[in-house]
């Protein structure tokens, strides 16, 4: 009997499932933060918390994908002060830790290009025809790997729809791929609930746009 | 045994559940509060710092004036961690329960530490990767001047003279035969059209194919030798993003392309086609001084492969293509007959690399061959004439990192040429090869210190001398935005096609050295650099025949360069201003005595910039340069030394791309008019062996106009 004790405490701490868990609870914790965000700084304390989750489980990239979102719209909401960049920067940096680790993932590679998007806006004169193409690469991979997935279409008819369209962009590309991905939202369903769903609200405010 | 086993089962449970009791009893007790406040180093609070403790989930975020609040259920000791966007990141060990005082954290600034200092003394990259660089590859192709030249925009910056009658790159007092182009790793032989005397022709080369782009105007790396001035080192692009055809069609000329893209591989093809014969015709009345009996043409074919067989692994191959011809009629006052020279250029260059890196970028060796071809037919008042060369190429090498800060490069080179030519309606025919080792290190002391050593042996069968070439330059970095720089090495090459053909029993290799000292300071989007420097050549080769070997064949060269470049602080507009003072003497082209060359200016300045007209949508590209007065030293009678002014130079060239839709396509209308205000004074004196005296040339256009569009479709 005693036996069964020493087991059952030695089982507690030790059991793999336990470690899973933790970081389970933690990115459900920093990804309810995220869902929720429209201020810079609910932004950077998530993205914080999920560097956290990254350093403390190297192999995984889903924690470094979601620092890599947060931090790329972190970027977008310092439209005046010129510190953008910097902020991209750091976007860059754990979008290019998850690619290291999975670079034929249709999540990763939109925010691959999301990122791009991200540097791209601060100065699209002078940075569009750098980025222009590799951004859209990025999505169209991305949508050729798993054509179910929503987010792909969504940013490249956002990207679409705010290029002009003597640079080959236009509203009617993007409106046109735009509700596809309001139709591939519908039928989505990510396999786990930590997976990436984001997306759909701002495909709708996209939508009415078109209209 | 059935009671017992329920019992067990029930105490099991009791004791589990008294332990989940206790374990949650403890955390609940042991809740430690820690405060802290995370600043600069001035002590300004960071807001939006992340807190962590190191090795666990926890952590937070500073407020609005540094200071945070971190609770914990840990207990002993810890490391915390404060990190900041641009700080360093600083931990600190505390012993929660025994002194909870606010912990500060005062961070230090991420880049008075972490970039590490680069050599920039005679270098001026343009590159993708590096934020460092000073050019983008995409300003090559866009600034104003010859539309899509390489020349025209290294023509811009400071250590180039602005040459009108020829092309190639005068480098710092030497001659365009100085300077070599070097792809991936290999020597270019031939990069320009070839030319009949006295008119420029435009670079082989599309600046949109590469990456990367070095321009070194002296104290270059010992992977490169035969060039006693400057090298412009090309990095072609790897596999292409996307599958796009293209094409364009402008005022003397069409072009075509496609681009293929596989899974690991991408091909390129091009094919364009130029003829001046309706464009001189259009605009003869803007046509100069030029007597053309066959107006430009030429055939361009250019076909690029990649391969990627794994992910740290590329094969490149490039091949290019080309017939040109032309012919002038040179105006001879004095004779009643004008002199007539054509010529037919045949031209072939394919090269093949390999580049595979091994354990995470720490080591990568490299191998390529090329073959190249060039074949001249002249026809000069009625003779034919030829020059041709056959040259292949090797080269190995292997680049190893020992540690983050000491890096090693080590290859060895190989080449052989057969030239062939008319001299003096004599046939000639050299052949003869080049065998070199090389090796060099770069050495990274703390962040601020770098020292970079090299050395290059040549051996070379037609001087049927070896050399050794050693190279060393340091930079030193006051700051992330300052820094000094210093380089100096020895340099060798063979004398130039005409004087091998006409002593192919051998010349001996022409010698230089550089002295460079750099200064450099960048913050935000503005550079500004200074350069000094100070050449000897020796052993050159004297300009005429009896006197190659003549005694006391040296020279030198030195001057003072400064170079601004400003992308920030006009909004949509990057300019760059350059200005360049030089003094260069050498006793070569006159035997015994000591002569500027007639392309050396006192004086360059240069002014180039690109602005984006939001109203118009379109890209105003413009560009100024001045070259101040020159003099062009010849012989006259073999005896009497005669001097003949050349004025000072200048030029303003416009372009304007517009960006636009045509077939629903994205499309770029570009137009640029070169020399706006329609310089029209001497550019310089050529020999010309049927006139007694040096021959003038003149600007081939008063105006050089050029538009045409440029349509390109992807195909998803």
């Amino acid at each position: 009997m005693k036996l069964i004790y020493f087991i059952l405490f030695l089982l507690i701490p030790f059991s793999g499932q336990a470690g899973n868990d933790e970081y389970r609870r933690n990115m459900l914790r920093a990804k309810a933060m995220i869902d929720t965000a429209t201020m810079e700084q609910t932004l950077i304390v998530a993205a914080n918390y999920f560097e956290r989750i990254a350093a403390m489980n190297p192999g995984e990239w889903l924690p470094c994908y979601y620092a890599a979102y947060c931090y790329a719209r972190v970027s977008h909401l310092h439209e005046a002060t010129g510190k953008r960049d910097t902020w991209v920067d750091k976007a860059q940096l754990q979008i290019d830790k998850a690619f290291s680790s999975v670079p034929e993932n249709p999540e990763v590679l939109v925010m691959k290009g999301f990122v791009l998007q991200a540097r791209m806006d601060i100065n699209p004169m002078a940075r569009g025809l750098k980025y222009y193409a590799e951004t859209m690469a990025c999505f169209d991979r991305a949508i050729k790997l798993c054509p179910e997935n929503p987010r792909g279409y969504l940013w490249k008819g956002i990207n679409l729809f705010n290029t002009p369209a003597m640079f080959g962009g236009g509203r009617d590309k993007g409106c046109k791929l735009i509700k596809i991905a309001i139709e591939k939202f519908k039928a989505f369903n990510p396999r786990d609930s930590l997976m990436p769903d984001w997306g759909y609200e701002y495909a709708l405010e996209m939508i009415e746009k078109c209209k | 045994m059935r009671k017992t086993g329920l019992v067990t089962f029930a105490h099991s449970l009791k004791i589990f559940l008294l332990l989940l009791f206790l374990n949650l009893a403890q955390e609940g007790d042991a809740q430690v509060i820690i405060k802290g406040l995370v600043t600069d180093q001035k002590n300004n609070p960071l807001p939006y710092a992340n807190v962590f403790i190191e090795g666990t989930y926890e952590g937070t975020v500073t407020d609005d004036s540094g200071r945070f609040l971190l609770t914990t259920g840990l207990t002993g000791e810890v490391t915390i961690g404060a990190s900041y966007i641009g700080m360093q990141t600083l931990l600190k060990k505390i012993y929660i329960g025994q002194s909870n005082e606010a912990l500060v954290f005062r961070l230090k600034k991420d880049d008075t530490v972490l970039t590490p200092v680069t050599i920039t003394a005679g270098t001026f990259a343009a590159g993708d990767q590096n934020k460092s660089e000073l050019l983008k590859p995409r300003d090559i192709g866009t600034t104003a001047g010859a539309p899509g030249d390489l020349q025209s925009t290294y023509e811009t910056l400071p250590g180039t003279q602005r040459v009108g009658y020829t092309e190639g790159l005068f480098v710092r007092g030497g001659s365009n035969h100085e300077s070599k182009y070097i792809m991936d790793g290999l020597a270019m032989p031939n990069p320009y059209y070839s030319h009949v005397p006295g008119h420029k022709q435009r670079g082989r080369t599309d600046p949109f194919l590469f990456s990367g782009v070095i321009f070194s105007t002296g104290g270059y790396s010992a992977q490169y030798g035969q060039a006693l001035s400057s090298v412009l080192v090309l990095n072609s692009k790897g596999l292409a993003d996307s599958t796009i055809t293209g094409g364009g069609i402008h005022v003397y000329g069409a072009t075509a392309f496609h681009t293929h893209r596989w899974k690991n591989s991408s091909i390129y093809a091009n094919a364009s086609y130029n003829n001046f014969s309706p464009y001189n015709q259009a605009f003869r009345f803007i046509t100069h001084n030029r007597h053309w009996t066959k107006p430009p043409k030429n055939k361009d074919i250019k076909l690029v492969y990649r391969y990627k067989p794994n992910a740290n692994g590329i094969f490149k191959f490039y091949s290019n293509f080309s017939t040109h011809k032309l012919g002038v009629s040179y105006k001879d006052p004095l004779q009643i007959n004008d002199s007539n020279f054509d010529i037919k250029n045949y031209y072939y260059l394919a090269q093949s690399n390999y580049t595979q890196h091994f354990n995470h970028d720490k080591t990568s060796v490299y191998a390529g061959v090329s073959v190249s071809s060039n074949d001249d037919k002249y026809n000069y008042c009625n003779t034919d004439l030829n020059e041709s060369g056959l040259t292949f190429q090797a080269k190995a090498l292997a680049k190893h990192d020992v540690s983050e800060n000491i890096k090693l490069i080590a290859g060895a080179e190989y080449a052989t040429a057969n030239l062939k030519g008319n001299i003096d309606s004599l046939f000639s025919e050299v052949p003869h090869s080049l065998i070199a080792l090389f090796a060099e290190s770069e050495a990274l002391f703390g962040m601020k210190f770098a020292l970079r050593l090299g050395f290059r042996m040549e051996h070379s069968s037609y001087s049927k001398q070896t050399t050794i070439a050693p190279r060393a330059s340091f930079a030193y970095k006051f700051n992330n935005s300052s820094q000094v720089s210093f380089s100096y090495g020895r340099f060798c090459q063979l004398p130039l096609k005409y004087m091998m053909l006409s002593e192919p029993s051998g010349l001996g290799n022409e010698k230089a050295s550089h002295l460079i000292a750099n200064y450099q300071f960048r913050k935000n989007e503005k550079t500004f650099r200074a350069e000094m420097y100070y050449k000897t050549y020796k052993e050159l080769v004297t300009e005429f025949r009896p006197f190659y070997n003549y005694p006391g064949r040296a020279g030198y060269a030195k001057g003072i360069e400064f170079f601004m470049r400003d992308k920030g602080t006009f909004p949509n507009l990057d300019y760059w201003i350059s200005y360049s003072w030089a003094d260069s003497q050498r006793k070569t082209i006159i035997p015994g005595e000591t002569v500027t060359p007639g392309y050396v200016s006192a004086h360059t300045f240069s002014v180039a910039g690109k602005y984006w007209v939001p109203a118009f949508r379109v890209i105003l590209s413009m560009s100024y340069n001045y070259a101040s007065k020159r003099t062009f030293t010849y012989m006259k009678d073999s005896d009497k030394i005669t001097k003949l002014g050349i004025p000072a130079w200048s030029s303003f060239d416009v372009s304007i791309s517009k960006p636009m839709q045509l077939f629903g396509r994205p499309a770029v209308f570009f137009c640029s008019l070169q020399n706006v205000f329609g310089y029209d004074k001497v550019l310089g004196y050529i020999n010309i062996p049927a006139f007694a005296y040096p021959y003038p040339v003149y600007p081939a256009e008063k105006r050089s106009p050029f538009f045409g569009i440029f349509l390109s479709m992807y195909n998803e």
